[in-house]
């Protein structure tokens, strides 16, 4: 009697974790849905509201673009069927591809994409230098138009091509709405369509396959070539802690990691069910931003100085660690590995503090206390940074360093104030992909004062010379002008750069064709 | 009893409204700025300006806050300034996981530890009782992030019994609801039913020393009325006391069993629109939550009229 109840309890229990292992095991029949964990959670889907790297991914899934770049980092035709640019340089026409469509069905035409380069250009460094040399667009026909310069401008098809922020196109009703009203609608004409219906900001968004897309015949290089769909289901997941991110994949719950932290890494590579892969070349620049308003960094030896106090190989060991990661020591500011990496012109990036001590004191320094804003909730900056003040300090400088969250530093970094009445002296951040190796689009090179990005540099000679580097339509003459911009962006010193770093992507091994696309892109992943 | 529900409900206005009034002004003293986070990394000082405008953010406080407060009378507690969703839907599409979060916990809590506290007062002194201590200090000592990646570890990494992370909707099953709300209600169910195993201990010990237990028994009763009929409910107060201040803790709680185990509900709302200023957000999450809050004081009170009458004749 004792047996028999004693068999009947261990059946029960194994019908029931049975039934509990269906349940939470995922099916193992074939699916074609990725889940995937993106960087940060998307709750805006507007790229030209929004420079966010979330955005500007989910961007990659619903829109395409007129041009786009290969792994040289040249623009390629990718909407685009066919261009050409007038012997005098001024007038580009495009001709766009047939039979593309919009996911609701409509067809892709040229009044579609003048307006949307006209939004974008509203935004977007590259396009706001497009705008001020053009004279006007001319829509030819339906897959036909024209952008007409004034002026010469040799970076119109770079401009459009772009990386982090490139001239997305969308149906000419949404492009037109203001600027400053956020657009709701994710209409595009890209591989994936955008499930709003199912999209919960801090939960999760979805996109489906566009079964209209039709990709280029040439296979996918970079983020140019063929987008095809292999999935059907793209899920992006907001999970907030990235242990937790973790555990779910080494449990197969998701497929994709994004930005999995650097000293995950190892353990992830003892893992035979994760492959860590680094899909981006150049990486991120990670940067000391000066306040060029406030001594002492309003005086350039003072901005001078701060490169004696730079040591990038420990930087990079602080920041990442695993020197498979990062390079020891990259002193361009146009990005490592990049056509425009150069040597000219540099000065400092080597720990001297005698001769930082003497350039601050040429610079009028008196032991001021100087701001310097360090978050606390981005370990690879206060990672970086730590290092630098650890170097100011040693230099004898007067640091008054507040500890912050990153919403606050990015809210109070763009004040114009005096560091003691609430603004600030320096900050730590940094920037990826190609845009950073172009004087034009690197956006805290751009030396224009008041115009400037955060930090105001202020550089007129430096500004013409890039202004020049514009208008050159010659690629090689483009690349000597480099040299020239480097070596005077040394003198005035724009910001920092603290170290080269790549951050890699995780995945489940079962997860096939991920494309080394710089930024994340979904198209010609395949789940086996 | 109609007096003093609506003497209540009075006060939960004035409560409200003294909320209202703090949350709108402390989330606006603090530091940061919603259009910087909109912004992106990479934003000039004029996307800041523009995106500041066209949310409004540039309007005096004043007419910020009488703003807010006249479409709240209308029942519209604002948008997102993020994803641009009423605050009410975002609100309503968090409801579930908590709710079932908190009651799958509170119901393991009080589950376990009524009948754990009673044990180890019957048992008082004894090697039952030293371990039911020790089980409740040990379950208290621990911080509840640290209970939730073991957990994880050993019943998900390990032996793949359960889920690491998530939440299904009871729409899509039980199993699968129930399954993903183990580990976050043992996680954050633990502390709890250390606080009301050891509560419900001592006033058990208490009562079972008074002059009308020790009648009970002379008369010949058995344990288990004694027990159960006898102690337990003039012990009762405390303990609801308990479970309704338990909730308060809860709410604290719920935000990190909800970050560790990805659940989609108010905690992680919460913390995302804290971390992003997404103002209108907090300002409708809190503003609920202080009600829920007061609403549940307003249920423990009425609750004691049940297991005491003298209470229940002075509420009427």
């Amino acid at each position: 009697m004792v047996f028999k109840h004693a068999i009947r309890k261990i059946v029960s229990a194994s019908l029931l974790a049975a039934g509990l292992a269906a349940a939470v095991c995922p099916a193992q029949a074939a699916d074609k849905t990725l889940k995937a964990v993106v960087n940060a959670d998307l709750k805006i889907i507007d790229p030209t509201w929004s420079t966010a790297y979330v955005t500007i991914r989910h961007s990659y899934l619903v829109y395409d673009n007129l041009f786009a770049l290969n792994s040289k980092f040249e623009p390629k035709p990718q909407m685009v069927d066919t261009y050409d640019v007038s012997p005098d340089g001024l007038v580009y026409s495009f001709t766009l591809r047939k039979g593309m469509k919009w996911h609701d069905g409509t067809p892709v035409t040229s009044a579609d994409c003048v307006a949307s380069i006209r939004r974008w250009a509203q935004r977007n460094a590259m396009g706001q230098h497009m705008t001020r040399a053009m004279a006007g667009f001319e829509i030819v026909d339906d897959l036909t138009f024209k952008i007409k310069l004034k002026e010469k401008f040799g970076l119109v098809i770079d401009a459009l091509a772009g990386a982090e922020a490139p001239a997305f196109m969308m149906p000419k009703a949404i492009a037109e709405q203001p600027i400053d009203k956020q657009i709701t609608d994710p209409t595009g004409s890209g591989p994936f369509i955008m499930k709003r219906d199912e999209w919960q900001p801090g939960v999760k968004a979805v996109y489906v396959r566009n079964p209209d897309y039709i990709p280029r015949n040439e296979p996918p290089d970079y983020l140019s070539g063929g987008k095809v769909a292999k999935l059907d289901r793209v899920e992006w997941l907001y999970i907030p802690d990235n242990n937790t991110t973790l555990s779910a994949l080494q449990a197969g719950e998701i497929d994709y990691f994004e930005a999995p932290p650097l000293d995950f890494v190892q353990l992830m590579k003892n893992d035979p069910n994760i492959t860590v892969l680094t899909i981006d070349k150049l990486g991120i620049q990670m940067m000391a931003r000066p306040n060029s308003l406030f001594p002492p960094f309003n005086n350039y030896k003072a901005r001078q100085a701060l490169l004696y106090l730079v040591n990038q190989s420990e930087a990079m060991q602080a920041v990442v660690g695993d020197p498979e990661y990062y390079l020891k020591s990259c002193v361009t500011y146009f990005m490592c590995g990049s056509e425009n990496e150069t040597k000219a012109g540099v000065v400092g990036l080597t720990v001297d503090i005698e001769k930082a001590k003497a350039l601050f004191k040429e610079a009028g320094y008196n032991g001021e206390p100087i701001t310097v804003l360090l978050p606390t909730d981005r370990p690879q900056y206060q990672a970086a940074e730590n290092v630098l003040i650890a170097a100011m300090r040693k230099a004898g400088l007067n640091l008054d360093v507040q500890s912050l969250d990153w919403a606050t530093i990015t809210a109070r970094r763009a004040k114009r104030d005096r560091p003691d009445k609430g603004g600030w002296n320096l900050f730590v951040t940094s920037q990826g992909g190609p845009d950073p190796a172009s004087p034009l689009a690197n956006i805290w090179f751009n030396s224009q004062c008041a115009k400037a990005n955060v930090g105001w540099a202020c550089d007129e000679e430096l500004t013409k010379l890039v202004s020049a580097w514009a208008q050159e339509t010659d690629p090689a003459k483009r690349r000597a002008m480099v040299d020239e911009i480097q070596t005077r962006a040394f003198v005035s010193v724009p910001y920092v750069n603290l170290g080269q770093y790549v951050q890699p992507i995780a995945f489940r091994s079962n997860i096939k064709g991920v494309v080394k696309a710089g930024v994340p892109v979904y198209w010609n992943i395949e789940k086996q | 009893m109609l007096n003093f529900i609506l003497r209540k409900i009075g006060s939960t206005a004035i409560v409200m409204m003294v909320v209202a009034v703090i949350v709108f002004i402390m989330i606006r003293v603090g530091p940061g700025d919603p259009a910087a986070v909109i912004a992106g990394e990479h934003a000039t000082t004029e996307d800041l300006e523009r995106i500041r405008r066209s949310l409004g953010l540039d309007e005096p406080m004043l007419y910020q806050f009488l703003h807010w407060v006249g479409r709240l009378m209308g029942g519209d507690f604002g948008q997102s300034l993020f994803s641009r969703k009423p605050v009410l839907e975002l609100i309503a599409g968090r409801l579930e996981p908590t709710l079932s979060l908190a009651t799958t916990t509170m119901l393991f809590a009080v589950c376990t530890a009524i009948p754990l506290g009673i044990i180890a007062a019957w048992q008082v002194g004894r090697w039952v009782d030293r371990a039911v201590m020790a089980l409740a200090t040990v379950a208290f000592s621990f911080p509840i992030f640290i209970i939730g990646y073991g957990l994880v570890w050993g019943f998900a990494l390990k032996l793949r019994w359960l889920p690491v992370q998530g939440f299904r909707p009871l729409s899509q099953g039980p199993t699968l609801y129930l399954t993903h709300l183990v580990l976050p209600s043992l996680t954050l169910g633990l502390v709890f039913m250390a606080l009301l195993t050891r509560m419900t201990r001592s006033t058990m010990i208490e009562v079972l020393g008074e002059d009308y237990i020790r009648t009970a028994r002379s008369k010949g009763l058995s344990q288990v009325p004694i027990l159960f009929k006898h102690a337990l409910q003039n012990a009762a107060i405390p303990i609801v006391t308990t479970i309704g201040s338990g909730i308060a803790l809860l709410i604290g709680g719920v935000v990190v069993a909800e970050s560790v185990f990805a659940i989609p509900g108010i905690g992680r709302l919460t913390i995302e629109a804290v971390t992003q200023r997404d103002y209108p957000v907090i300002q409708g999450v809190l503003l609920l939550a202080s009600l829920a809050y007061v609403v549940i004081n307003l249920l423990v009170d009425l609750s004691y009229g049940l297991f005491d009458p003298r209470i229940r004749n002075m509420t009427s």
